[in-house]
């Protein structure tokens, strides 16, 4: 398999990992671990000066060959963003940058305009962006513009474990892009990741479908290898769909 | 000095953005701090003072997707 670079890195792990919803943070750990991933999501969060802090998740990610990817779940603008970035280039010492910005909390959909706002700043500050996006063609190739590091469109809405609802528009956006795709959102089996990775997706992100398994370790393990089948499948190449039927087998008579 | 942090008051027994974040018993990895929306650098933790009244933000790491 090929491996995937993203804004000057190799990943050889075509599978990103969320760290939301796990039950532990041992738990979380084992299933990055199953996972292979090599990119794995951080949020930020105001601390609570009333309470002990002494819940240093961190310690469950950091590993050599893991990038951390900081998110910046919370805001609802461009403005907001920016701030949050640098937040978390502080906090996490890293300009790699998941930006997000969902406005309602009753969809998490992602505001195209202050998304698209938020990244042409963003690239200009340095940061390595990959936003979470609407699977807009359009929308992407203008992401693309502004200097995204890959872009990130959503397959259905975030933590429905609803599969490729979007498919039809991915599929626009994998054959357009000139930066990595990465499917986000929505994939709630290892064969909705596996189908991403057949259509030629880059990557996927996976978080809820992992986490509120009842076995989140084996289930990281069978998305693990739902990616690398779904990649090797796309790389090898798959056969044209076709309403006609084709006999593969030879059709000579030799009973009579 | 009486100062707040992320809108809570907080009795500061120092006079340094380090000294805050060894009382708050936050860990130096995956923490950032900002005063009102300056951001201070970790590497300017040790020399930048607090002034009472001071409105401090402090984030740190949280699980997400």
């Amino acid at each position: 398999m090929t491996k995937l670079t993203i804004a000057g890195r190799e990943f050889t792990s075509r599978l990103f990992l969320g760290t939301g919803k796990f039950s532990s943070n041992e738990i979380m750990r084992k299933a990055i671990a199953a996972s292979g991933t090599e990119m794995v999501t951080v949020a930020m969060k105001r601390i609570d000066t009333q309470n002990s802090q002494t819940d240093d998740m961190l310690a469950h990610i950091k590993a050599p060959g893991i990038q951390l990817l900081p998110n910046t779940s919370g805001v609802r603008t461009a403005e907001e963003a920016i701030f949050a970035a640098k937040l978390s280039r502080e906090a996490f010492g890293t300009e790699w940058l998941k930006l997000e910005i969902h406005p309602d909390p009753r969809n998490l959909l992602p505001d195209p305009i202050e998304t698209l706002k938020a990244t042409e700043e963003l690239v200009k500050l340095g940061f390595k962006v990959l936003p979470y996006c609407q699977a807009d063609p359009i929308l992407c190739k203008r992401l693309e513009e502004a200097g995204a590091s890959t872009v990130m469109p959503l397959a259905a809405p975030i933590g429905t474990n609803k599969g490729l609802r979007t498919e039809d528009f991915l599929r626009m956006i994998i054959e357009q892009s000139t930066v990595p795709v990465v499917v986000d959102a929505g994939i709630g089996a290892p064969s909705h990741a596996a189908a991403a990775m057949e259509m030629g997706a880059d990557a996927v992100l996976v978080n809820t479908a992992i986490a509120v398994a009842t076995n989140p370790e084996l289930m990281a393990e069978a998305f693990k290898e739902a990616v690398v089948t779904g990649r090797k499948a796309y790389e090898a190449g798959l056969g044209a769909v076709s309403d006609s039927v084709e006999a593969s087998s030879p059709l000579t008579s030799f009973l009579n | 000095m009486q100062i707040t942090v992320n809108d809570k008051p907080v009795d500061f027994q120092g006079v340094t953005v380090a000294q805050l974040v060894a009382q708050l018993g936050l860990p130096e990895t995956g923490v950032a701090v900002a005063i009102g929306m300056d951001i201070v650098p970790k590497t300017e933790w040790g020399a930048k003072s607090l002034a009472e009244n001071d409105k401090v933000m402090i984030i740190k790491a949280a699980s997400g997707g």
